[in-house]
């Protein structure tokens, strides 16, 4: 145990004095100051929003959106949203939480779509670099068994995975702060559930759902990027395979959803926020056990295959 | 004597052909081995093969008596190695490298890794990437991480690639004083006899994926790195006479020619004196020795490299 402890050290160590995971970091603190200073521009709350005085901003918002009603459908739809929300409010007689660094995090969780990409491209890195460098045949000839070094790269990918995953959640949180403040305890946000009625639900279980959800998603997308590079020792083949089903993966399921059998598609089951109560199952009928259960059998398909074919092959000169 | 490699009957077959037929063979404690052949003849699969690398398709590698393919942990302990080139991670600094593989290894400490750092020469660039160095300063880092855990059997797959004669030189000398003084027994391997003929104790010609013939070198090499040298000298008999008044050359008379044994630094000093008493020199070759004799009738000149 404790030389497995070692080895994902030596993986750490390996994957953060490459150039390109400090590159990938810096893209992302990037577009998070970025994505900070766009919105503080774009978006002034009404200041009175957290005073006594937000039922009069409240409603002067509604009289200002049902003027301006614009043609478009998309924001026609977008305003009346907004416009059912602060009634919301007023009809419920509730203060709405004012926008901070919590806000922040929670509308910028689609960075973590980068963070699926990163963490692709290491899974994708992380066995073909090593036949590419040649390094292959070091590591393999020490008193420890194939099974253990795979394992502990596998344990690599999941943990630089998590650490990005935190990185992006704490970034978001420590740009928003200057700019927007904090919300002060127990935020609340208001929902649209899977019936179209609102709901004010915890920001703070809100945002943990925005990234928790996705992350699994992205565990499952590296696995199978780890699987690919570890089968085929290609770096490119296995980023190529797992970025198009990760922008597909969805899409694939639609187009074969009028057979039986495409409730087995794993792209079904990837994205488990469709169980929540904002969202509403892709497959009919499909149930959350079901979904795991399909998830699993993929997970460990991947990681079986990657591992029988990792332990037995024979490492010679490409 | 006691063996710490034994190989019996080993063969390998990729797909339908056969790469490796038969190899037997047994290396002694303290002894460097080398295996020669042209390129393609089989020695880096029978490398991999006793690294465990890749499978054994039939016979045995037993190191220390540990098989390599049922124990093996307990084999792979005692090994170190450089298989092919002396690949490390460009982007980290050799020192990095070397942490990196004393983690794999239980009970390396740091003043281990210090010392083979010393043992290589290595000192000077260690903290710099391995992407700056040369092809020698690779294969020195290359046998240090191979040395790190003092491995009872050190492997070299080509070591002297890439060297320049003061390279293999150094590399020579290094390999004879672990044989000798720790009693590592070493394969080193290669396509050119000449660069670790003087470094072996015992030669394996391989040829085909067979081993054609053992030869003893240490045996009929009675003063190490002394050469062979022919000379066609006149007038005869007053060169002899110079010639047998210094110690450290071996002087005979064949025919109408001188036959002498000399360390080659020796030479220009012996065309000097020659020229110097008023010789006329017409011709001074150095003669083939047994080994090489041997290597180029079994394997075909032409075929080398």
């Amino acid at each position: 145990m404790s030389r497995c402890i070692q080895l994902v050290r030596n993986e750490q160590m390996k994957l953060y004095l490459l150039r390109s995971t400090w590159i990938m970091l810096g893209i992302l603190l990037l577009l998070l100051i970025g994505s900070g200073i766009l919105i503080k521009a774009l978006e002034e709350e009404d200041p009175r929003i957290a005073t006594d005085e937000w039922r009069i901003a409240l409603e002067e918002e509604n009289a200002e959106l049902e003027q301006g009603m614009p043609e478009q459908e998309s924001f026609a739809s977008f305003n009346g949203l907004i416009i059912q929300e602060n009634n919301f409010y007023l009809e419920n007689d509730i203060q709405p939480t004012k926008y901070g660094a919590l806000h922040f995090v929670y509308e910028n969780s689609i960075f973590i779509l980068l963070v699926g990409l990163f963490s692709i491209i290491v899974a994708s890195g992380i066995v073909a670099n090593e036949h590419r460098w040649g390094t292959i045949k070091l590591l393999l000839i020490r008193p420890i068994t194939r099974t253990t070094i795979l394992f502990s790269k596998y344990v690599s990918v999941l943990l630089f995975t998590l650490t990005i995953t935190l990185a992006l959640v704490i970034g978001l949180f420590l740009v928003g702060l200057p700019l927007f403040g904090f919300e002060g305890s127990s935020p609340k946000i208001l929902i649209t559930t899977s019936d179209g009625s609102l709901e004010l639900v915890s920001l703070y279980k809100e945002i943990f759902a925005m990234f928790a959800y996705p992350f699994i998603e992205i565990i499952i997308l590296a696995t199978l990027a780890f699987m690919i590079s570890t089968i085929f020792k290609n770096n490119a083949m296995a980023l190529a395979t797992t970025l198009f089903f990760l922008f597909t993966g969805q899409q694939i399921y639609l187009w074969f959803e009028k057979y039986s059998w495409s409730k087995f598609i794993l792209f079904a089951h990837t994205d488990l926020s469709q169980y929540s109560i904002a969202g509403t199952p892709m497959v009919d009928g499909g149930t959350l056990p079901f979904s795991l259960i399909v998830i699993a059998v993929y997970y460990a398909l991947f990681l079986f295959l990657a591992w029988i074919i990792f332990a037995k092959r024979d490492v010679a000169g490409d | 004597m006691q063996h710490t490699i034994e190989i019996s009957n080993l063969h390998k077959k990729i797909g339908k052909k056969e790469i490796i037929k038969g190899l037997t063979f047994s290396i002694r404690k303290g002894e460097v081995f080398g295996l020669i052949g042209p390129n393609g003849a089989g020695k880096t699969t029978t490398i991999r093969m006793i690294v465990g690398l890749i499978g054994i398709t039939e016979g045995e590698v037993r190191i220390l008596g540990q098989s390599i393919e049922n124990n093996f942990k307990e084999a792979i302990r005692e090994v170190g190695a450089i298989v092919e080139n002396p690949e490390m991670y460009p982007f980290m600094s050799g020192y990095k490298n070397l942490i990196h593989f004393a983690r794999m290894i239980p009970g390396i400490t740091k003043e281990r890794i210090d010392e083979v750092v010393r043992i290589v020469g290595l000192e000077k660039p260690i903290h710099e990437k391995v992407k700056k160095y040369s092809l020698g300063m690779r294969q020195r880092l290359g046998v240090a991480q191979a040395l790190l855990h003092s491995p009872s059997v050190l492997i070299l797959d080509e070591p002297t690639n890439g060297l320049d004669p003061a390279g293999i030189r150094e590399i020579r000398q290094y390999i004879r004083r672990l044989a000798e003084e720790e009693g590592v027994s070493v394969i080193v391997s290669s396509h050119m006899l000449s660069e670790i003929q003087l470094m072996c104790d015992r030669i394996g010609i391989i040829k085909n994926g067979e081993l054609i013939a053992i030869e003893d070198v240490r045996a009929n090499q009675d003063v190490e790195e002394q050469q062979g040298f022919t000379m066609d000298v006149q007038p005869i008999d007053q060169a002899l006479a110079i010639l047998r008044t210094r110690e450290d050359i071996s002087v005979e008379q064949t025919e109408e020619l001188i036959r002498i044994q000399c360390d080659r630094e020796v030479m220009p000093r012996l065309v000097q004196e020659l020229v110097r008493q008023d010789i006329s020199i017409y011709e001074i070759t150095q003669t083939k020795d047994s080994v090489e004799d041997r290597f180029f009738d079994l394997i075909g000149e032409n075929i080398i490299e």
